[in-house]
């Protein structure tokens, strides 16, 4: 049995603590909550698992063999620093690794230091469709990527609101709801050349609510990316990907990938336009907490712990998108 | 036990709010157009074409239908299964306030009856009750929707919606489960349900949590594609061959329209153990086909 403990009981960490618990070979073994009221309802809601109101409290308690961080992004340098002080191996954070690049760079070279198996809560790249996406690229479907649009939505803030994700330094849409996307497209398409960028705030009076990036990449392809909380009609967060080579078009987002290619690529894609919807892939899991792609990361994550081996996306890989954020900002 | 029986075939909501599990884009742009006018042409077609009960989420434009069917008084015998809560209304507090948030704002919002409800029982966020906090939820909702029902309209069973339902199975959480099927019962007299995508997980906690299995309703995704099916279908089918649970209403069943009506409705009929299904329409002349068909194929 893999003892995983869970730092936060926000919305991911509580996602996280039920998919975790639920699976088998792993035994949630504790909890980790700073705010008493939501702590005692906690103790009453699960009363088979020990929590704790401080991070050092539930590891020197708990002889745990991963630790997830489900806290807010600001706290999770600080909240690292104190695992692998006291010794933890193996570390999964929620997205983004942390607010900033200097925060994000000291938190991947302390664990490298270690031999700390990492992981960072980019889980688009676990579902099936952005990773036929990726197939579909590296076996040259679409031929040699041009260029690309893609976007992240949500109508999620059209006043002013309250708490750490609109305050300057820790908050803003761009590193709240861009995170996914970036990975997505460094995933894509590797290492990033030249960025341009304009952002506004539309209802926030201390971060952005509109972020525009224009990215260049090392392999020549650009493309613009669009990411807000406040666009209209966009009930759930939806990502859409649109990438135009010399051999077609390949569109890709949370519900379909589409692909349309001039001349056939043999033993990949026919010529002609097909369009694969998500119950044509093969999305049942072990146990489903909003999208099976979080249950197959805490799979992966967990699998890689139990064989003490190294996985993806790791916090390298996540520094990378902590760089973008910070050049984006640079450049708006 | 005197509950209501179930009907067999059932409207959804999720098209008439902007839900659509396949697409996204498409979902957007009925969002676009919603209009409680056109839910309640719909809602009528539909059960003038053979269903038999209507399953929601309590969105507003789902309330304002309601009370315009109330208003019209034209008598139409017809069961209800809310589901609560509208969870996405929830996870964006949440996302914004963190949990105590939520926690305050789930209080603020209940109606005299709920708030009542709290100061009787002597509860506040201190005393962080998390049963009696839902039970005062529910309480509050059904208050609202009791207020609002057609003529012929019958409350059928009380729907908890699947991230409360799976989270609960997979914790463990044993105590709100217990209580919230006991007061539904006690209170409404009429079944409690539970949705789940988890539905093999969902029979092992039933049985631990004593939930009776004949009385309980279980909401849970049947295709012949095994869309939402966890871990399999093939494991949701040996379930229920074994558990024989008495009231489930298959969902899903057109697995977000990627089967057509005639291999959905075939497979579903399939199995015995299926009491119930549940199926979207999003338009007058959709309902009618769709609900006509459908009752003509239900035995």
């Amino acid at each position: 049995m893999l003892k995983v403990g869970i730092v936060g009981l926000g919305k991911m960490g509580i996602l996280h603590a039920g998919i975790v618990s639920a699976l088998d070979g792993i035994s949630l073994s504790g909890l980790c909550e700073t705010e008493g009221i939501i702590r005692r309802m906690a103790e009453k809601l699960i009363p088979n698992v020990p929590i704790y109101g401080e991070v050092s409290e539930m590891v020197a308690k708990q002889n745990l063999d991963a630790v997830m961080i489900a806290a807010p992004i600001h706290l999770h340098v600080e909240i690292i620093r104190t695992l692998l002080e006291k010794g933890s191996t193996a570390i999964f954070t929620e997205k983004p690794l942390a607010s900033n690049l200097r925060d994000a760079v000291e938190a991947a070279k302390a664990a490298a230091g270690r031999k700390v198996v990492t992981m960072v809560g980019y889980q688009k790249r676990f579902s099936p469709l952005f990773q036929h996406a990726k197939f579909l690229l590296e076996k040259q479907a679409i031929g040699d990527v041009q260029f690309f649009k893609a976007y992240s939505y949500i109508s999620d803030v059209f006043r002013q609101g309250s708490g750490w994700r609109f305050k300057k330094g820790s908050g803003g849409t761009l590193i709240e709801l861009g995170p996914h996307l970036l990975d997505l497209l460094l995933w894509y398409f590797g290492g990033v050349s030249k960025v341009s960028a304009k952002q506004l705030s539309l209802y926030s009076n201390e971060v952005e609510d509109y972020v525009h990036a224009g990215i260049e990449f090392e392999s020549g392809t650009f493309g613009a990316v669009d990411v807000s909380w406040s666009m209209r009609n966009y009930r759930l967060p939806e990502i859409c990907i649109e990438i135009q080579g010399t051999n077609g078009v390949l569109k890709v987002s949370d519900d379909y990938v589409q692909v349309s290619a001039d001349r056939e690529v043999r033993g990949v894609v026919e010529a002609g336009k097909h369009k694969f919807q998500k119950p044509s892939f093969k999305t049942n899991v072990e146990f489903l907490l909003g999208e099976p792609e979080f249950t197959v990361e805490d799979r992966a994550f967990l699998s890689a712990v139990a064989e003490k081996r190294p996985t993806e996306p790791n916090f390298q890989d996540a520094v990378k998108v902590n760089e973008l954020i910070d050049r984006i900002r640079e450049a708006a | 036990m005197t509950a209501p029986e179930l009907d067999r075939l059932l409207l959804g909501d999720n098209p008439l709010i902007g839900v659509d599990h396949l697409s996204q884009e498409r979902a957007r742009e009925r969002q676009a157009r919603l209009d409680s006018g056109k839910v309640v042409e719909v809602i009528e077609t539909a059960l003038d074409s053979g269903a038999g009960g209507f399953l929601f989420s309590t969105h507003p434009i789902i309330y304002d239908a309601l009370k315009e069917m109330k208003r019209k008084n034209t008598r139409r015998e017809f069961g209800l299964y809310p589901l609560l809560p509208y969870a996405q209304t929830y996870v964006r507090i949440a996302t914004e306030k963190g949990m105590l948030g939520l926690a305050q704002e789930i209080l603020s919002k209940l109606s005299w009856k709920g708030k009542a409800r709290v100061v009787t029982a002597g509860l506040s966020l201190a005393t962080a009750n998390p049963s009696a906090i839902l039970e005062a939820y529910v309480d509050s909702e059904l208050d609202i929707l009791l207020h609002n029902v057609p003529p012929g309209a019958n409350l059928k069973c009380v729907l908890l919606h699947e991230v409360i339902t799976d989270l609960a199975a997979s914790l463990r959480s044993t105590e709100i489960i217990q209580s919230y099927a006991d007061h539904i019962r006690d209170t409404y007299h009429v079944r409690p349900g539970f949705a789940t995508r988890n539905l093999v997980r969902f029979l092992t906690f039933a049985k631990e949590t004593k939930l009776n299995l004949n009385e309980i309703v279980i909401l849970t995704p049947f295709n012949k594609v095994g869309f939402q099916m966890n871990p399999t279908r093939e494991a949701c089918e040996a379930a229920i061959d074994e558990s024989r649970p008495s009231n489930i209403i298959a969902m899903s069943i057109l697995a977000s329209g990627y089967l057509s009506l005639e291999e959905a409705a075939k497979y579903v009929q399939s199995l015995k153990a299926i009491k119930s299904y549940v199926v979207g329409v999003s338009t007058k002349r959709h309902a009618q086909d769709t609900f006509s068909y459908l009752s003509k194929q239900s035995v």
